[in-house]
């Protein structure tokens, strides 16, 4: 028979011109061609139609649709993890139209035994009731050994696509809410075990929905098979080395959350706990890299501690330390020495509205910008301790101004303009910085004239180096005028 | 070859040999639970291979692919003989293939597959990857170099014979 043969070039070349084209496009070329030809080509284009559906899905996924599991249909597959294959699938007896994801477990090992833990873990999840934890619907075991947990169906996407089009501040909030989640059911005594992205759909409303509560743990106490319910990359040394698992190892998980959350990956497994830190992770914008250096880096790597007793003692410790860092409180990951206590406290009141607040904040951007011409100044002056001594000097400074209550702004004000005058190497932009921060200050302060005396030093700086942007010489100017008008009244 | 290949081929042949020892222990085993035994297996490594960093490329795509087409047929083999001796393989399209009916044409498809290699090995290559090993379009059109475009026309193309080739038989 011709076709046991495959079709020659010209047929093929047919073909593949026809078979994108309607009905009467097909007409159109093939009326062209030899009519053997074109009828080899309807042959095919009819077999290719008449090909059985359940040909375009790929025989490894269809494998279970149309099959009825308890009191389920499953209708179509959504994922196939290590602890089982997940089905959406409706009622068989129900209403149409309800939905529910339904997972079959794959358990091996003593029957009597995964019974009973299935039971005992059936019962305990049906206790957790959380907004942000997909609740179980049912679960059964079924008569040929398999078990089932039916949940709620969710329409989402997993974490880390969500966050994709989110800024930190908002990754950030989403996370709290899921350690919120986690939390709630580390109350009852119910850990996750397989916390990671794909765990953890985001709603269309932004909200998170926590998905797979506690089934690692039916896998827990297998061996083997325990090992195929872990993930590489989200899974606690302990759980690698076959550890009993439990809330600490949720932190770690979630610590390893945070991190993908952050830039883009979860940690390397350390060897010996060291890990890159978030913020040197390449990729990340140069802003947010500097934002997450000291802090956030402390308590992601807290979280992700080899030693369980290293970690957070509960993922409520670790959320509060995150809000620490989003409030810029100290963390306790990282206990603060005085200059950043002094700072961090000058950067949360950066956003006061009062007069001492935009003042402070002023002198606080100032520093900052010192700070980052001295890391510059660093990386090239071989002699450091001139940069030592810089560095100093603004730490005395922002000391001296977060003591705030001691001396008085004011006192602090001297203070600091007798150490700029007693430092003869400051960069000049850092200077100049410094001295239009100062003289804000002391105009807020009420001494126009010593504003006034810092605001000209800073202009004239400005003439000497092409460090200052638009934006500092416009509000150079603006402070000076008014130093000159309240001068001028007084 | 490079290391990553190498690595990824014989990581993938001992999956091969771990996946049929497994599934042959397990039919053997457990009769009653053998529905669905040596797929799971064979999803599993399946699933192992994909998520792995290595490159899916060359000699470890074709071995690992040729795994789940043999344990997929193997089992549906099994699955039809135990229902009701071997049976044809021609379908009632007019409904929905029961699961025995499509376990026949999987295994029929098989035998076509294999006249398909002999004649066009890119075609029957394409059908295995897509078929029996689940790529996704993205996959399939590094994995064969083809075209988004190329690539559907080749697989209705394929379809149309093999369909046509089981129907004969």
């Amino acid at each position: 028979m011709t076709t046991t043969r495959i079709p020659g070039a010209e047929v093929r070349r047919l073909f593949e011109e026809v078979v994108e084209l309607d009905a009467r496009g097909r007409r159109e070329v093939l009326i062209h061609a030899q009519p053997e030809h074109a009828r080899e080509v309807e042959q095919l284009l009819a077999a290719a139609e008449s090909a059985p559906a359940f040909l375009e899905d790929p025989a490894s996924a269809s494998e279970l649709t149309g099959q009825r599991i308890g009191p389920w249909i499953l209708e179509q597959r959504l994922s196939l993890g290590g602890t089982g294959e997940v089905y959406q699938a409706r009622r068989a007896d129900g209403e149409p139209g309800w939905r529910v994801a339904l997972k079959l477990l794959r358990l091996r090992g003593d029957e009597r035994e995964l019974r009973r833990r299935f039971e005992a873990e059936r019962r305990s999840l049906a206790v957790l009731a959380h907004p942000y934890i997909v609740p179980l619907v049912d679960a059964g075991w079924l008569e040929d050994g398999r078990a089932y947990l039916a949940t709620r169906l969710v329409d989402g996407q997993p974490l880390d696509r969500h966050c994709a089009s989110l800024d930190l501040e908002a990754r950030l909030a989403l996370f709290l809410r899921v350690c919120a989640a986690v939390q709630h059911a580390h109350q009852w005594l119910i850990a996750h075990c397989d916390l990671k992205p794909a765990n953890i759909l985001v709603t269309a409303e932004g909200l998170p929905q926590l998905l797979d509560f506690g089934i690692a743990r039916l896998f827990a106490a297998e061996g083997e098979a325990a090992e195929r319910a872990l993930t590489p990359g989200y899974a606690s040394p302990e759980q690698f080395a076959g550890a009993t698992l439990a809330a600490a190892s949720d932190v770690y998980s979630l610590g390893a959350v945070l991190h993908e959350l952050v830039c883009g990956a979860p940690p390397e497994r350390g060897t010996g706990g060291a890990r890159r830190a978030p913020s040197s992770m390449p990729g990340l914008a140069r802003g947010i890299a500097r934002r997450l250096q000291g802090d956030f880096d402390a308590v992601v790597a807290k979280a992700l501690a080899p030693e369980p007793g290293q970690r957070y003692a509960s993922v409520a410790e670790l959320a509060a330390d995150l809000e620490c860092f989003l409030e810029r409180r100290p963390v306790r990951a990282r206990p603060p020495t005085m200059l950043r206590r002094a700072r961090l406290y000058l950067r949360r009141h950066a956003a006061l509205s009062t007069a001492l607040g935009v003042g402070l904040a002023a002198l606080c951007l100032g520093l900052f910008s010192l700070r980052r011409d001295l890391e510059h100044t660093r990386a090239e002056a071989s002699a450091g301790w001139r940069a030592h001594a810089q560095a100093a000097l603004a730490a005395r400074m922002l000391e001296d101004l977060a003591r705030g209550a001691g001396p008085g702004l004011e006192q602090a004000l001297d203070q600091a303009s007798a150490r700029l005058e007693r430092e003869p190497e400051l960069p000049p932009e850092a200077e100049g910085r410094l001295r239009i921060a100062l003289g804000a200050l002391y105009l807020d302060a009420g001494r126009p004239s010593q504003a006034r005396e810092h605001l000209l030093r800073a202009r004239e700086l400005a003439s000497r180096t092409r460090g200052f942007g638009s934006t500092d010489l416009e509000r150079l100017e603006r402070l000076l005028a008014q130093s000159s008008d309240s001068g001028g009244r007084r | 070859m490079p290391k990553n290949v190498r690595e990824f081929g014989q990581w993938t042949t001992g999956t091969y040999r771990e996946l049929r020892r497994s599934a042959a222990a397990a039919l053997a085993r457990e009769p009653r639970r053998h529905t669905l035994a040596p797929t799971e297996l064979v999803h599993e490594a399946w699933m192992k291979l994909r998520s792995t960093e290595l490159p899916p490329a060359g000699h470890g795509l074709a071995l690992a692919a040729r795994a789940m087409r043999e344990a997929l047929v193997d089992h549906a083999r099994r699955r039809g003989a135990r229902k009701r001796g071997e049976g044809a393989a021609v379908l009632d399209l007019v409904c929905e293939p029961s699961a025995g009916e499509r376990d026949a044409y999987v295994v029929a498809l098989d035998g076509a597959l294999a006249e398909l290699a002999q004649q066009d090995p890119e075609l029957a290559r394409l059908v295995e990857l897509r078929f029996f090993a689940g790529l996704d379009e993205d996959q399939l059109v590094r994995a064969l170099g083809l075209s988004p475009r190329t690539l559907k026309r080749r697989w209705q193309l394929a379809k149309g014979w093999l369909h046509q080739r089981i129907q004969e038989t």
